[in-house]
């Protein structure tokens, strides 16, 4: 038994041509809110869709691991992570980047996040970033999971979606 | 996380509290605290969970808290349950994401006097020489996805084997620094793809270096077996299996959501995600679960390795003059397949310690053979600006706890709550005013670490020293700590 779940990654050392918005331009608190948690990172995280949380779900990851101002981007790496719900979907895609920085050192600057909706929910993320530099880069805190504890992700009246994501630290 | 209403609790000794066994509970819950910790406690939910774990089939007698109890994934943190290995279950979120957490103490032939005006020195040579924080690469180079798996099997010995210690490192550390039924073939790609580079790595959060001195001697026999003495210089490694057994968790974590869906076992949260032990999910964890506490024990003695050679250059000492001794090395996050005697049986029992240290008394076959006229030392850490401890397990643990104490302080703090305290104030500053060194790569974690982040470690021993479980032995006092 090797457990394996549907999430795939592919790299690309190239130089992206049009990376979407640096997260560097990006205000923190309009993006998650960081909830009262004894001893790990609790976020609500809200978007505009759902493509959008997944984007803004990376950001608040990356955003704790490291400075982002001084990260570039250089290069591309593609993550892809399915599952039939939508928060599940999420949790893989954000516990695919923490193994794609903890094992290949890479640090994302900005990405952009597409949404199949065959089933399973498969989601492909492009990160634009760069192998982490301890030169130029300043890192925070050492994540070491993406929690299913009170993991949701759901569509408001409003249309919005809102997710709650715990992080053990 | 359900909304059953909390069992009462009674009190039956001085630091034992008895949860009322209700609803679907198997057997009542046992908690180890003093008044003022109790009423602490019902402020957070980790009550709720000795509740939960109560419910799992199979447990045995109680399901315990330490006085360190606080709130975990699945399991509360410092939580013990032991389970029949016909009837119970086994689950990850009763060890933990960092499988084989444990702790090292590190004898040396150093007294205070010896390194007087030098401990900055120490602790800067340590800084640069034993890689430490967030995205560190290991001190040795870097392993082959070959040798990472010949570490799972071996654990410890292959450090020795390799240089990094001496063969009798190994009989001073819990089960002789491996597991076996390890199976590299059970392990993801992206767990080796974690732990590829961070053997040889101390991490970050609550992982640390400590440099300490004996500060007080509490039972002179067990401290002369330990090779403890008032005075002494002392190191301290607390660490684990860094990404390679957070991966590790990770995905059993899936594997017994569905086991637990697939053997139709009710459970109150879905972190207490679990299998049955005779069953093919269970057996394949408790392998992968061995491949990762090999990996944490096969770390802390590569450390040791480090630490030696980083004091031997500050001082400009010989190996032989430095006389760095193991002490002991002791998990804290593990699962152990264990024999105990229970209600005038002996039963083979599979034993979660997740925020929890062995304990074993004395006479008992486990405990070294040269400690085992005393019992096992147990190593306690506290925050880095207040004490450690030595402590020594009891006959008492053994009839009690399946042969297990607390394993640290606790947070009382969350991390948030500690930066927003830490804010305009310089918390190396503020050690460095009490004779402490402390270097760490981010300032941020040296704030979520401040002292006051963490139960007062003294009380927590005291409450499992009253108890009779663990007795203390000697306290150490930081001079020197390196975070990551």
């Amino acid at each position: 038994m090797n457990p394996c779940h549907e999430t795939q990654r592919e790299a690309g050392p190239q130089a992206a041509a049009s990376p979407p918005r640096h997260w560097r331009n990006l205000e923190p608190e309009t993006v998650y809110t960081e909830l009262l948690h004894p001893a790990d990172l609790f976020f609500e995280i809200h978007g505009r869709s759902f493509s959008e949380l997944c984007e803004h779900a990376l950001y608040a990851l990356f955003h704790n691991i490291a400075e982002l101002d001084s990260v570039m981007p250089r290069s591309t790496q593609t993550l892809q992570a399915s599952a039939s719900a939508p928060a599940e979907a999420l949790r893989r895609l954000v516990a695919e980047a923490l193994v794609l920085f903890d094992a290949e050192h890479f640090l994302a600057a900005g990405c952009q996040v597409d949404v199949s909706n065959t089933a399973p929910l498969t989601l492909t993320a492009v990160l634009w970033g760069e192998m982490f530099d301890p030169r130029r880069h300043e890192l925070l805190s050492e994540i070491k999971a993406v929690t299913r504890h009170q993991l949701a992700a759901d569509q408001e009246k409003t249309g919005r979606w809102r997710a709650t994501i715990l992080l053990d630290v | 996380m359900n909304t059953t209403p909390l069992p009462p609790l009674h009190r039956k000794g001085d630091v034992v509290w008895e949860m009322a066994r209700t609803g679907d509970m198997k057997v009542p819950g046992r908690i180890y605290a003093d008044s003022q910790m109790i009423d602490d406690l019902h402020e957070d939910q980790s009550l709720m969970q000795v509740h939960n774990v109560a419910c799992l089939p199979g447990i045995v007698r109680y399901s315990m808290a330490m006085p360190d109890i606080h709130f975990g994934y699945g399991f509360p943190i410092g939580g013990v349950a032991a389970f029949r290995m016909d009837s119970g279950v086994v689950s990850p979120g009763g060890v933990g994401y960092d499988i084989n957490c444990g702790v090292r103490l590190l004898g040396t032939s150093l007294t205070a006097d010896d390194i007087t005006g030098r401990v900055k020195g120490i602790v800067d040579q340590f800084f640069r020489d034993v890689p430490a924080g967030v995205g560190s690469a290991g001190a040795i180079a870097k392993l082959s996805r070959a040798e990472v798996g010949s570490i799972l099997v071996k654990g410890a010995a292959w450090a020795v084997e390799h240089g990094y210690g001496r063969p009798a490192d190994l009989a001073h550390t819990e089960a002789e620094g491996c597991l076996s039924g390890a199976d590299p073939e059970l392990i993801s790609d992206r767990a080796f793809r974690r732990g590829l580079d961070q053997v040889g790595t101390l991490g970050s959060g609550n992982h640390f270096l400590e440099l300490q001195v004996v500060e007080k001697i509490f039972a002179p026999e067990a401290a002369t077996a330990f090779g403890l003495r008032q005075g002494q210089i002392t190191l301290m490694v607390h660490c684990g299996s860094r990404g390679f057994g957070y991966q590790v968790c990770d995905d059993y974590l899936e594997v017994m959501e569905q086991a637990a869906h697939r053997y139709e076992i009710t459970i109150p949260d879905r972190q207490l995600a679990c299998a049955p032990l005779s069953s093919s999910e269970g057996k394949a964890y408790l392998s992968a679960m061995a491949c990762a506490a090999n990996y944490a024990w096969t770390n802390r003695q590569i450390l040791t390795h480090l630490v030696e050679r980083a004091l031997m250059k500050t001082l400009s000492v010989s190996r032989d003059s430095l006389d760095l001794q193991l002490v002991y090395d002791v998990a804290h996050n593990i699962a152990k397949i264990e024999r105990h005697e229970v209600d005038g049986e002996t039963l083979t029992l599979c034993v979660h310690r997740k925020g929890a240290t062995r304990a074993f008394g004395p006479d008992q076959s486990e405990v070294p053979a040269d400690y085992r006229s005393v019992g096992q030392p147990v190593l306690i850490p506290g925050d880095m600006g207040t004490a450690s401890y030595v402590c020594v397990g009891t006959q008492t643990a053994m009839e009690e706890t399946f042969g297990s104490t607390c394993h640290g302080a606790g947070r009382v703090l969350s991390r948030a709550q500690a930066l927003k305290r830490a804010k305009g104030r310089s918390i190396d500053r503020e050690l460095k005013q009490h004779g402490i060194v402390a270097r760490a790569q981010s300032r941020k974690t040296l704030a979520e670490e401040m002292p006051e982040a963490y139960k007062d470690v003294d009380s927590v021993v005291d409450v499992m020293h009253r108890a009779g479980v663990s007795l203390r032995v000697a306290r150490l006092r930081p001079l020197g700590v390196v975070k990551g």
